[in-house]
């Protein structure tokens, strides 16, 4: 068993190198050949010296032929190495970027994957628990609803609704003015518990509140759904009955068919962190966190292609370095799975 | 001849779906009402418009009153009949989308799950890829490239939404491939076209149902999202995202309506269609599993 799930997971990863590549061919053939040259647009309508121009376009890399500008640019992406922007200020490094806003991000995301998985497993149980009442019903029009909330309209009534009228929450940021806290991980949260800056850690966990709850509340009405339907299959199966039949009471049973259930939401799980990110873009617009999101909206202001370019490759990598552990559990939790 | 074909036809879907007394159909009933009307509203915007949706007719930031229904925003434009005319635009701009994606989507699946081979593992690989990718991130790339322009958006949308069909119509086209019908086709000698179009094709028209009630569900958000970035629209076309964002500077000074209508509009939007989808899913596994 131990080398089988080695060798699934050494195989797993290796299938990792065609899906960034296949995805890095693509952004690249669209940020590249599409219409538009990148350096006049940072430039827009100033008029600057043909060598300051040359200059830029040697910074970014375009001076070259396009194939040599494609593996001299994934070359580097494998060191690290994500461009540099082309606007304001000039010649800075994307990495850096992504060093300081990544873990904001990932903050975000964790705590919204938190809320939304909860959320949906609390509603989908008690859909299913009440199969066919009015209840029921309630769950499955919350899991539409909730999907199609548009998320910085919802973010933005709960800014009104707790920022404004009742004013218990932060609506923007990630802490209070005049609150630091020393970047180990760059996750404030965690950074001020090891730390032990309990000031820290409360203003952090209070702006966390808002984007989290918008964002986990907006994905999770497809756990819903899925619990809903995998519980009602597993509740009506003979193993169920049996422990009817021996006494064990409601609420156990249920945890026990739960255990069950749990398979497929790790597989949902997998699919919705894609979703989870591209909404985590509009969320960190919405409550001005400063993530990768907020960085490439602004960079989008800028037209800086170069940064944007960067910053969607190392999302290609993330995607698929998660996807892979999402496999990885998958594989751990379900013996069937074939290596 | 035709139109009193498509008549028939209109009216037997109509019979099926709306008039009956399955599980659910109220679900159907209200999302269809829904979508109605918002196609209705996009199409008579020129007459049902209060006012000018890109002139200012009043002072700015007025609140929702009897003769500004949702009130006015910072330019004194009216709110209401800026949301009348965004209808226009998203609708415009979902549609081109889902109608790009389904016209590039639909025919590969269909060969890639038909012939089968080097091309159909490679195209997999291209649509897998780009399924697991985040969807607005990718389509914002896009956008950003294109330029803000509604059919850009559309572009932009069209191009993440592909592999929503490619893979849908590739596993149905490999199931249907192998029934006892289509082998029966080809023993009497039906050309692979032939096959693919008379024999495979109707066949997927409910899948295909779902999966457009579905993507264009996300195909609205998703546009919203985009010109809540400022990658859609420009100044002064009346558009619910592009408006919301406007609008989100003011309200925690308490001008609310500038953000709450706008957004409202496309959750209702999507909702329609989600419950659609839903209550259609619903129906057709039902319908096979019977």
């Amino acid at each position: 068993m131990a080398r089988g799930l080695g060798y699934y997971i050494l195989v797993r990863a290796l299938m990792i190198i065609p899906t960034i590549l296949i995805l890095y061919t693509i952004v690249f053939i669209l940020l590249r050949l599409l219409p538009g040259d990148p350096i006049l647009a940072v430039v827009g309508t100033r008029h600057i010296p043909p060598e300051q121009l040359e200059h830029l376009r040697r910074i970014a890399g375009l001076d070259k032929p396009p194939y040599i500008q494609y593996f001299e640019y994934l070359w580097n992406v494998f060191h690290g190495d994500f461009g540099v922007t082309l606007a304001i200020p000039m010649g800075k490094p994307v990495k850096d970027y992504i060093f300081t806003r990544f873990p904001a991000t990932l903050e975000l995301t964790i705590f919204s994957f938190i809320v939304s998985v909860g959320l949906g497993l609390l509603t989908g149980t008690i859909a299913a628990i009440k199969r066919g009442t009015v209840i029921d019903t309630g769950m499955r029009l919350y899991s539409i609803i909730a999907y199609t909330l548009f998320i910085p309209w919802f973010g933005l009534m709960l800014q009104y609704f707790f920022g404004l009228i009742l004013g218990i929450l932060p609506t923007s940021g990630r802490l209070d003015p005049g609150i630091k806290v020393e970047s180990i991980t760059g996750l404030y949260v965690l950074d001020s518990i090891l730390t032990g800056n309990s000031r820290a850690l409360a203003s952090a966990l209070a702006h966390l509140v808002l984007p989290s709850i918008t964002l986990g509340i907006v994905l999770s009405g497809a756990y819903t759904r899925l619990v809903r339907n995998n519980l009602v299959d597993i509740l009506s199966m003979d193993f169920i009955r049996s422990y009817h039949a021996r006494g064990i009471s409601r609420g156990k049973i249920v945890w026990y068919a739960l255990k069950n259930a749990f398979i497929p939401v790790i597989t949902l799980m997998g699919l919705q962190f894609a979703i989870l990110l591209g909404g985590a873009i509009l969320t960190e617009t919405t409550f001005s966190w400063p993530g990768m999101g907020t960085f490439i909206v602004d960079r989008i202001d800028y037209r800086d292609y170069n940064s944007i370019q960067g910053a969607i490759i190392f999302f290609a990598f993330f995607v698929s370095i998660i996807s892979l552990i999402v496999d990885i559990i998958y594989a751990l939790l379900d013996p069937r799975v074939k290596y | 001849m035709i139109p009193k074909k498509l008549m028939n036809m209109l009216w037997s879907v109509i019979k099926t779906y709306l008039l009956t007394r399955a599980p659910g159909v109220w679900m159907l009933r209200v999302g269809v009402g829904i979508v109605l009307f918002f196609v209705f509203m996009a199409l008579l915007a020129p007459w049902i418009s209060p006012y000018d949706p890109t002139k200012r007719v009043a002072d700015p930031f007025l609140p929702p009153s009897r003769e500004y229904p949702m009130g006015t925003n910072r330019i004194g434009q009216d709110v209401l009949s800026r949301i009348i005319w965004g209808s226009r635009i998203v609708l415009y701009v979902v549609f081109l989308a889902t109608a790009l994606s389904m016209a590039i989507g639909i025919p590969l699946g269909l060969i890639s799950g038909y012939y089968g081979g080097k091309l159909d593992r490679v195209l997999s690989m291209v649509m897998d890829s780009m399924y697991a990718f985040p969807a607005l991130i990718l389509a914002i790339a896009i956008a950003a490239v294109l330029g803000p322009s509604p059919s850009n958006t559309a572009i932009a949308i069209a191009f993440v939404y592909v592999p929503t069909y490619f893979r849908m119509i590739r596993g149905q086209t490999l199931s249907i491939k192998s029934s006892l019908y289509v082998d029966a086709a080809r023993a009497l000698g039906a050309s692979d076209n032939t096959i693919m179009s008379k024999y495979i094709l109707p066949n997927l028209a409910h899948t295909v149902l779902v999966v457009f009630t579905l993507s264009v569900t996300d195909a609205i958000l998703t546009e919203a999202g985009l010109s809540y970035l400022g990658l859609s629209v420009t100044v002064p076309t009346p558009d619910w995202g592009y408006d919301l964002r406007a609008g989100q500077p003011f309200l925690l000074d308490g001008k609310w309506w500038l953000v709450f209508f706008p957004g409202l509009m496309v959750m209702l939007l999507a909702m329609g269609f989600a419950l659609i989808g839903e209550a259609l899913s619903e129906r057709i596994s039902l319908a096979q599993t019977r």
